[in-house]
């Protein structure tokens, strides 16, 4: 191929749990990755008014980066359907439609990337093939180079997976963002500290969840959230807090996470965080809760849900007035 | 808790539609006992939403809501299907024993999970809820229910049809009502046909005018909120009341057939759910779970064959029909048929889908005379140009 061929990578949905992955296998297929800019305000009034009205949030926002990527002239996107990484559990349904709606949504000049990611019968190497070979010949990319991007996406989905997106530093892959890290304590109420439950693209996303790890660590409160655990906790956890095995992968770190943090002596107070509209979390956060409830009664817990119309006063108000009653049980 | 299993006093199950008559069927011939849950009210949607997570679909809020009330009626048991994902129904039975328990309720709910190691283990959980009976026996009990089921949505077919054409309005649901209480006291496979013809005989006397027209309107969705008239505000009714003759994607039948039935059963060839997933692939190329991909490939059928216009029918933040809805934007240019959807939940009002099925009908009504008279280009031979040059890009892909 002449020029380097221009991949959009939209910042968004599964970028926060393989991100760093995408843009090394993109790169080496010979692809010049462009990572679209952190959700704005434009973002997401760009997604919202491509998307339907009933999708939840971070659809919207991944329509937006899409969005904002062409508009910047990106002549290839990358949107993966990422259907399962394990077996037995999948991605949501709109995960496994995005390729489809985010296709019609951008000019046909665009060419979509969207390789079927399916470990669900093992996490195999004919798998990850498929997929290089997929992508690479959409790129004009060669054998020798199709062969070694096949190895990077292997290694770095296995590491993710296997140790979650948290770890992904310690696995030899690219370091995840800063951003991404779980956010150290400041201020007037050191120790407080409080676990934040939800999907990585939920949390991580400042401009999504209007920074609420940075408000809450303005507040003092130091958070961990579910990638500030060790995956194989989480996954034992999420055995054994649920009856039936969950078929939502991120569904059931949540859980994982909710379990490990019932049983974390320092933890002072939870945070829920979904998406309204969010049709797994609908169901997970509540059997969350009532875990939280019943294996620790004496845990303050908050569901918070996110929006498009989430307003920046009221949503400040709401972590000021929790974190305010976790800091006076813990006084009192 | 599990009990020492000796077999159920009474059984309920989630009211959907006529089909109260299948369920109990198949129950009283296993000899359980059932405890038919009240017909859906308001009451049962205010127990449901009060009780239920906010943004769980609608057809596990109605679920609460009926296992509530059968259970102040005496019921031990729930039977129900469970499933493997991703449409959250696969885990209704684990979010609404917690419920339930956090009630202080005690039903149990029994889940029949779809037969992923063949159908005799489909039959063997059946069994389970019997405190009597071999194999063989729930192999009777299914299969009459199924006879029933098969008469009963033949009923409704042919209400569909005779609906926009009778002479007053009403007389077919009368019929159909009557057609459905005679099916309901069927006790043997014999009663069971005489009550299937008894009901077409009915449904064949209601007055109609002749060589009337109706346009046609496919009805797709999720299928609980396609069953059930209490929580879609009798759409199918309401729609052959306005004149317009249904033709109704999936039926419990046809579910059944596409995904209980054993190999030799199931079904296959152009009426099967994997050839409207392969009509949908140009669209949506992968399944979202539920009936979402499906549903589209019913709607680009419908459209094939002339259909006027699809009412799509689903539950507020069902994943699998919010795809569907958005791919149907293209499809419904792309094939110039309308699609008119609704996202119902507890706060949507019959007013309103009465106002907006009237407005549609209206419209279809004028988009046919329009077209038959030249006045109005329907979208033809440019726009199929548009989608085949997508099918072509789809499987070179």
């Amino acid at each position: 191929m002449a020029a380097n061929p221009v991949v959009g990578v939209p910042r968004a949905l599964l970028y926060y749990e393989y991100g760093p992955v995408w843009e090394g296998f993109l790169t080496a297929l010979g692809a010049e990755v462009r990572v679209s800019r952190p959700t704005g305000r434009a973002t997401i009034d760009r997604g919202v008014g491509s998307a339907l009205d009933e999708a939840c949030l971070p659809v919207k926002v991944a329509y937006g980066h899409c969005l904002e990527l062409v508009a910047a002239g990106a002549e290839y996107l990358f949107v993966p359907r990422v259907f399962s990484v394990e077996p037995r559990a999948y991605s949501c349904p709109k995960l496994l439609g995005l390729p489809d709606m985010v296709r019609l949504a951008v000019p046909d000049r665009v060419t979509l990337l969207a390789p079927l990611i399916d470990l669900s019968r093992g996490n195999t190497s004919r798998a990850f093939r498929h997929v290089a070979a997929e992508t690479g010949s959409a790129l004009g990319a060669g054998y020798r180079r199709t062969v070694r991007a096949s190895g990077v996406l292997a290694r770095g989905i296995t590491a993710a997976v296997r140790q979650g997106p948290g770890m992904l530093g310690a696995a030899g892959t690219e370091l995840l963002p800063r951003a991404l890290r779980p956010w150290p304590s400041s201020g007037s109420a050191p120790g407080t500290r409080i676990g934040v439950l939800g999907h990585s693209y939920n949390l991580y996303d400042r401009g999504l969840n209007l920074d609420l790890l940075g408000k809450l660590a303005a507040l003092g409160v130091s958070t961990i959230t579910p990638e500030g655990y060790p995956q194989t906790r989480i996954e034992a956890a999420a055995r054994f807090a649920l009856g039936k095995p969950l078929f939502w992968t991120l569904g059931r770190r949540l859980m994982g996470a909710a379990y490990l943090m019932t049983a974390d002596p320092d933890l002072d107070g939870v945070i829920a965080v979904a998406s309204f509209g969010c049709g797994p979390d609908s169901m997970v956060v509540d059997l969350a809760m009532r875990l939280v409830g019943r294996r620790r009664p004496d845990l303050p817990f908050m569901e918070l849900t996110l929006d498009e119309h989430t307003g920046e006063a009221g949503f400040l108000t709401m972590l000021e007035a929790f974190v305010d009653l976790v800091v006076r049980r813990r006084a009192g | 808790m599990r009990r020492e299993f000796r077999g159920y006093e009474s059984i309920t199950f989630p009211r959907m539609g006529p089909y109260s008559i299948i369920f109990r069927a198949i129950l009283e011939k296993l000899g359980v006992r059932v405890v038919v849950p009240p017909a859906v009210s308001s009451e049962t949607i205010r127990l449901g939403v009060r009780h239920s997570p906010e943004c769980a679909c609608f057809p596990l809020k109605m679920n609460v809501g009926n296992y509530i009330e059968a259970a102040r009626l005496g019921a031990q048991a729930v039977v129900m299907v469970g499933g493997i994902g991703p449409c959250r129904l696969g885990y209704y039975a684990e979010v609404q024993r917690e419920i339930l328990a956090d009630l202080g309720i005690d039903l149990e709910l029994v889940v029949i999970e779809p037969p992923s190691r063949g159908w005799l283990q489909l039959l063997e959980s059946l069994r389970r809820l019997s405190r009597r009976g071999s194999l063989t026996d729930v192999a009777r009990a299914v299969a009459f229910g199924l006879r029933k089921l098969r008469r009963l949505d033949a009923l409704h077919a042919m209400a569909h049809h005779v609906r926009p054409r009778e002479v007053r309005q009403g007389t077919t649901s009368v019929a159909l009502a009557e057609g459905e209480r005679l099916l309901d006291q069927a006790a043997t496979l014999a009663a069971v046909d005489e009550a299937g013809r008894a009901g077409q005989n009915l449904l064949a006397a209601v007055p109609i005018r002749e060589g009337v027209q109706p346009v046609k309107v496919g009805l797709i969705g999720e299928v609980f909120m396609v069953f059930e008239p209490a929580v879609n505000s009798h759409t199918a009714e309401t729609l052959g009341h306005l004149g317009a003759e249904v033709e109704q994607s999936v039926m419990l039948s046809d579910w059944v057939a596409n995904h209980l039935a054993p190999g030799p059963w199931k079904r296959r060839g152009d009426r099967s759910e994997a050839h409207y997933r392969k009509l949908a692939l140009p669209y949506l190329g992968f399944s979202v779970g539920g009936e979402g991909q499906p549903n589209v490939g019913h709607t680009i059928d419908m459209a094939r064959r002339g259909v006027d216009g699809v009412v799509h029918l689903a539950p507020f933040t069902c994943m699998p029909e919010i795809v569907a809805r958005t791919v149907l934007n293209t499809v419904s240019q792309d094939y110039g048929i309308p699609v008119l959807t609704f996202f119902l939940d507890e706060h949507s009002g019959e007013t309103g889908m009465q106002t907006r099925l009237e407005a549609f009908v209206d419209l279809l009504e004028r988009r046919r005379s329009a077209a038959a008279s030249g006045a109005m280009r329907v979208p033809g031979a440019e726009v199929r140009r548009r989608h085949e040059s997508r099918e072509v890009a789809t499987h070179g892909e």
